[in-house]
């Protein structure tokens, strides 16, 4: 997709000063960085951005932190190289999340080719412990793993990444549509899914 | 305006909210990735003024030869002759200062890109 669509829309929506600012603060980093390979500056953008990003991709990975963190450093060190390529057409925060994302998919081809190969089992996923969950985290969290591979980065990005359509799009590397569709088609599943907790929880009701 | 209230949505916004507060501590994140980070790439950026001159200078010299030495005669067709019997001639370095030239200017295009 276009990315002027995204700079087009990003314009047309009302930004707050301090979003505004950190966006200047941001641009002033780049443009160091591109012009004298500095890395301090590049430390400051990892600094501001790791929480963010870190935690992201923690959804992404379903919550496996090691994993998580070496594919957000891997995402930052894609950005040092191809820094130069960044032309501010989306937020720098945005272009990390398409480098984590393709980062992610490509580890993900990666383990499904060692799995292909070697025949061995996954490992479940980690479960948190449920004290730390609230009912309705615990309820959303089942409720997502009713969706594909699609619908859920599509719930991710435009949800828990804040992102609007458009920047999910550009993310994701899928037309705008798709997004739509997979958003629409996810909650549809996701409510289905709450609407039979919600019936099992009153019949377990004394 | 009359919004409908979507539950899901806002059981969504909520979560991505808690999610985005829980700030993760750097805890060395930052330093393990810039210890990662390729080395400093050797700069072989030539100058602007240089791109320009080196070539500029190059072609100028080349002319100068082709003027001086050619002495009137068909200059492509000397030169085609030389290279066809392997003779250096001044023309053939005439000639080879216009190649020298040319790709310097693609080689400080590319590099400075």
């Amino acid at each position: 997709m276009p990315l002027s669509t995204l700079s087009a829309n990003a314009s047309a929506a009302p930004i707050s000063k301090s979003v505004a600012s950190e966006a200047v603060i941001d641009r002033a980093l780049i443009t160091r960085v591109k012009l004298n390979d500095d890395r301090n500056a590049f430390a400051e953008l990892v600094r501001r951005h790791q929480s963010l990003l870190r935690a992201s991709v923690r959804k992404m990975t379903h919550g496996q932190i090691e994993l998580s963190d070496d594919v957000a450093q891997e995402t930052f060190i894609l950005a040092w190289k191809n820094i130069r390529q960044f032309r501010h057409e989306a937020k720098f925060s945005t272009w990390l999340y398409r480098i984590a994302f393709n980062v992610w998919q490509s580890e993900l081809r990666k383990k499904h080719e060692v799995l292909l190969n070697s025949e061995i089992m996954p490992e479940p996923e980690p479960v948190p412990p449920e004290s730390a969950h609230t009912g309705m985290k615990r309820d959303l969290d089942r409720a997502m793993g009713a969706l594909n591979d699609a619908e859920r980065n599509a719930i991710l990005q435009c949800y828990y990444n804040d992102l609007s359509h458009d920047e999910a799009a550009y993310v994701l590397g899928i037309p705008l549509g798709t997004v739509k569709t997979n958003i629409l088609k996810a909650k549809e599943k996701m409510r289905a899914r709450l609407g039979a907790y919600e019936e099992q929880k009153e019949g377990n009701a004394p | 305006m009359n919004m409908i209230r979507d539950p899901l949505d806002e059981m969504l916004k909520a979560d991505a909210e808690t999610h985005r507060d829980q700030y993760i501590n750097d805890a060395g994140f930052t330093l393990r990735t810039l210890n990662a980070l390729p080395a400093p790439r050797t700069s072989y950026r030539v100058s602007r003024a240089v791109s320009i001159c080196v070539p500029f200078g190059l072609a100028l010299l080349a002319a100068l030869f082709v003027t001086l030495f050619a002495g009137g005669k068909n200059f492509f067709i000397d030169v085609t002759m030389d290279l066809a019997t392997e003779t250096v001639t001044r023309d053939v370095v005439a000639l080879a200062m216009v190649a020298v030239a040319l790709f310097v200017v693609v080689f400080a295009n590319i590099v400075n890109d």
